[in-house]
């Protein structure tokens, strides 16, 4: 009980303080010299014992006891009556001494010491090591540079240049492009729900048409440059990093801000494929938006001459389109196809006498004749040689095909693939940020192989390629989505393959839009057979075997079930139709209203979780009931104009 | 005669523990006594003798304590712990089967090994 009225007396102050000195400080405290130099020893002996004592390296206060206990040996000895040389020579070894007795005081200390040092050691063996990996990753990594032997920007406009003497159709459209600019400020201001400016009205039932049909009127010489440009068989605009001079005076009589904005890049003369600006494909489907709402004025006008001609021009834009070498400018083509073929079945459909039989003919053998004739290829060249550009301009080349990525590499690829010209990842926003740095020569260590990562691409390319060569009623899966989601679920491989899984396109949903303008397309030529077969009989036929082989020399097959295509009249007029994504027989009839679309949207038996969008990680919903009726087409609702208080600009 | 270090580093703990079992002992005193009573076979230096201990004690075999009441000088005086008790005794069963093995091999005299076996 004695220590409780004293703690009482010193109070908390008084108890922590102790506990300072005592504990904490313990270790720190002690004189290990006044030791030594009050111990009344002769100086040989004192000597010893400083070194000793000094060699241990020990706390103070260990330090001190050892001092004490030698001292006290020391005297211990002399009062024995021997003399100071004897007891020096008895000592032994300084140096093993003091090693000896740090490691034994050393092994006495608390547990919680022993801890500390463990994790210091630990963490002091991890940072060498990772430091030696670091260097050990970093010399090649900052030695190295890329070898940019191929240009293929170069081989892509040698392959899509124009023979000598040859005529080219960018002139016309840039003609075309100019007179209709002018304006297109001004319409544009009055915009539609899905933001077409007026003059994209796409019927005469849609807000606005009279402006668009005057529009239309006062250009008819636009009208026209178009079409002849799209009766040239080669385009002629080149693949650059910078927008042609022509269309760049375009953009500045349209908006003078973005004009500034792309006339910043100068041409490069081997630009990354990556970051090649194709400004045509969008002119392309903005030309046939144009011609879309020049039929519907030419049909207005029973006008069946303009008629034909713009949907054969359609055609050729949609061509023109597909020259890109890009699978984007594939799928651009598909696009301006698929409208095509819409506008030409409404006209069947709504006015079927208008166009002529060889309008019918020529137009049956430009859709069966697109893109080379029967199936359309999924083309994956220009895809690919986007991707060995990323590579030779990213990785060493060791000669053989094979390299490791590089820091002048990384860093050009990363800003190059950066939209608005920021650094991304962990490369910062300047080439030697301490970041970059630091990260990049990991990143590259991770990172695959250039043989590994170009084998990589071309497995799921070849995936790709069967799955597309695969019929779709014969299809059970997505076979790319799978592959993929299948090998990234392995973190290793994310990081392995980080580049390329951010660079490779979804091709499963690309084969499944070519499989669509395929049906559409099947569905458009039955249509023609059928006009034609109704204008050489009077009638219909009852099945659509009666139109073969003379108008129609090969049967429509419906992408579902890989049957023919459904046919029946109803109220004496043909119907042309597909079970749909429901995979069952509806006789004709579509999903409900606004799920129309859903019907040609093709889904595994067993889908996955969806892998991205709103939805993801959940089921896709399940198909709608009914469908997809291809001819004749839907008609949506008219589209309204936005009122002015609601325009975002 | 002084023995080889490795044969040392097996025998002066056990001969420290030993001193200890009759009784509270300092450093010079453990010298001392380790000198004179194996008529210096087991002599060692302080640059022997205090890592030892300093060892002892790591292991909670012995304890120390300073002491000055009625001393001409403080004195760090070791005492044998109830483990070091327990280990004595396994060390002693050990070298009496090692001393045991000896003779049987002819490296220890009948007489002595039977006497170092009794004591």
């Amino acid at each position: 009980m004695s220590g409780t009225p004293s703690l009482r007396r010193k109070g908390n102050s008084g108890v922590f303080a102790d506990w300072l000195t005592r504990d904490l400080f313990a270790p720190f405290l002690g004189d290990p010299v006044a030791v030594v130099a009050s111990s009344g020893l002769p100086e040989s002996l004192r000597a010893i014992v400083t070194r000793v004592v000094r060699s241990t390296r020990l706390w103070r206060r260990e330090r001190s006891e050892v001092a004490r206990e030698l001292v006290s040996h020391f005297a211990e000895g002399l009062d024995a009556g021997r003399s100071a040389d004897e007891l020096e020579s008895d000592f032994g070894d300084l140096a093993s001494a003091a090693r000896l007795i740090r490691r034994a005081k050393l092994r006495s200390r608390h547990w919680s010491w022993h801890t500390w040092r463990r994790a210091c050691q630990a963490v002091a063996l991890a940072l060498i090591a990772c430091t030696a990996a670091w260097c050990a990753f970093a010399v090649p990594y900052f030695s190295r540079a890329p070898s940019i032997v191929r240009n293929f920007a170069a081989e892509f406009n040698a392959s899509i240049a124009a023979g000598p003497g040859e005529r080219v159709a960018w002139p016309e459209y840039l003609t075309a492009l100019r007179e209709v600019a002018s304006e297109q400020m001004e319409l544009s201001a009055r915009r539609l729900p899905d933001g077409m400016a007026s003059w994209d009205c796409r019927s005469p039932r849609d807000d606005g048409w009279d402006e668009t049909r005057a529009f239309l009127v006062r250009h008819a010489e636009a009208v026209k440059s178009i079409r002849r440009g799209a009766s040239i068989p080669t385009m002629g605009c080149a693949v650059s990093n910078a927008v042609d001079p022509g269309l760049l005076e375009v953009i500045k009589l349209r908006t003078p801000s973005s004009a500034t904005l792309f006339a910043t890049a100068a041409t490069e003369e081997n630009p990354m494929l990556v970051g090649v600006l194709l400004p045509q494909l969008g002119e392309l489907r903005m030309m046939a938006r144009l011609l879309s709402a020049d039929l519907h004025r030419a049909v207005e006008d029973e006008d069946a001459a303009d008629a034909g001609a713009n949907l054969s021009a359609m055609i050729g834009l949609a061509t023109h389109a597909t020259q890109s070498q890009f699978l984007i400018g594939d799928m651009v083509g598909h696009a301006i196809l698929a409208l095509t073929m819409e506008r030409l079945l409404e006209t069947l459909a709504d006015h079927p006498g208008l166009l002529s039989d060889d309008n019918l003919r020529d137009l049956a053998h430009c859709l069966a004749s697109f893109a080379g004739g029967g199936r359309l290829a999924l083309r994956l060249e220009g895809e690919r040689a986007m991707f060995l550009d990323v590579l030779q301009r990213l990785y060493s080349d060791d000669g053989r095909g094979d390299g490791r990525p590089t820091h002048s590499g990384m860093w050009n690829v990363m800003w190059s693939m950066a939209s608005d010209g920021s650094a991304i990842g962990p490369f910062g926003p300047s080439r030697d940020s301490a970041v970059g740095i630091v990260v990049g020569p990991v990143v590259a260590a991770v990172s695959a192989s250039r043989r590994e990562m170009l084998r990589e691409y071309d497995r799921y390319a070849g995936i790709a390629q069967r799955q597309h060569a695969t019929p779709r009623w014969l299809r059970t899966s997505r076979a790319v989505d799978d592959a993929i989601d299948d090998a990234t679920v392995s973190l290793s491989y994310r990081v392995r393959y980080g580049l390329l899984l951010t660079v490779f396109p979804q091709l499963d949903r690309t084969t499944e839009a070519i499989d669509q303008v395929e049906q559409r397309r099947d569905a458009t030529l039955a249509a023609i057979a059928l006009e034609l077969h109704h204008r050489r009989h009077g009638s219909y036929p009852s099945s659509l075997d009666e139109l073969q082989p003379g108008l129609l020399p090969t049967m429509p097959v419906d992408r579902f079930d890989g049957k023919p295509l459904r046919y029946l009249l109803r109220e004496g007029r043909p119907v042309l139709y597909s079970i749909g994504a429901d995979r069952f027989d509806n006789a004709g009839t579509p999903p409900e209203t606004g799920r129309e679309d859903a019907a040609r949207q093709w889904q595994p038996a067993t889908p996955r979780p969806l892998r991205d969008g709103p939805g993801a990680g959940k089921l896709p919903s399940p198909p709608p009931s009914g469908d997809w009726v291809l001819y004749p087409p839907a008609k949506g609702p008219p589209a309204k104009r936005v009122p002015e208080s609601n325009m975002d600009g | 005669m002084r023995i080889e270090r490795e044969l040392m580093r097996g025998a002066g703990p056990v001969a420290v523990l030993k001193l200890l079992e009759r009784g509270d002992m300092y450093g010079y005193e453990l010298v001392d006594a380790l000198s004179k009573r194996t008529e210096g076979v087991l002599d060692m230096g302080q640059s022997t003798l205090y890592p030892l201990l300093y060892n002892l004690e790591a292991k909670g075999l012995i304890e120390s304590q300073w002491r000055e009441k009625g001393l001409t000088r403080p004195r760090r005086y070791y005492t044998l712990t109830a483990s070091g008790r327990e280990r004595l005794s396994e060390d002693t069963r050990q070298w009496h089967s090692l001393a045991k093995a000896m003779k049987g091999l002819g490296l220890l005299p009948p007489a002595f090994a039977n006497g170092g076996a009794q004591s």
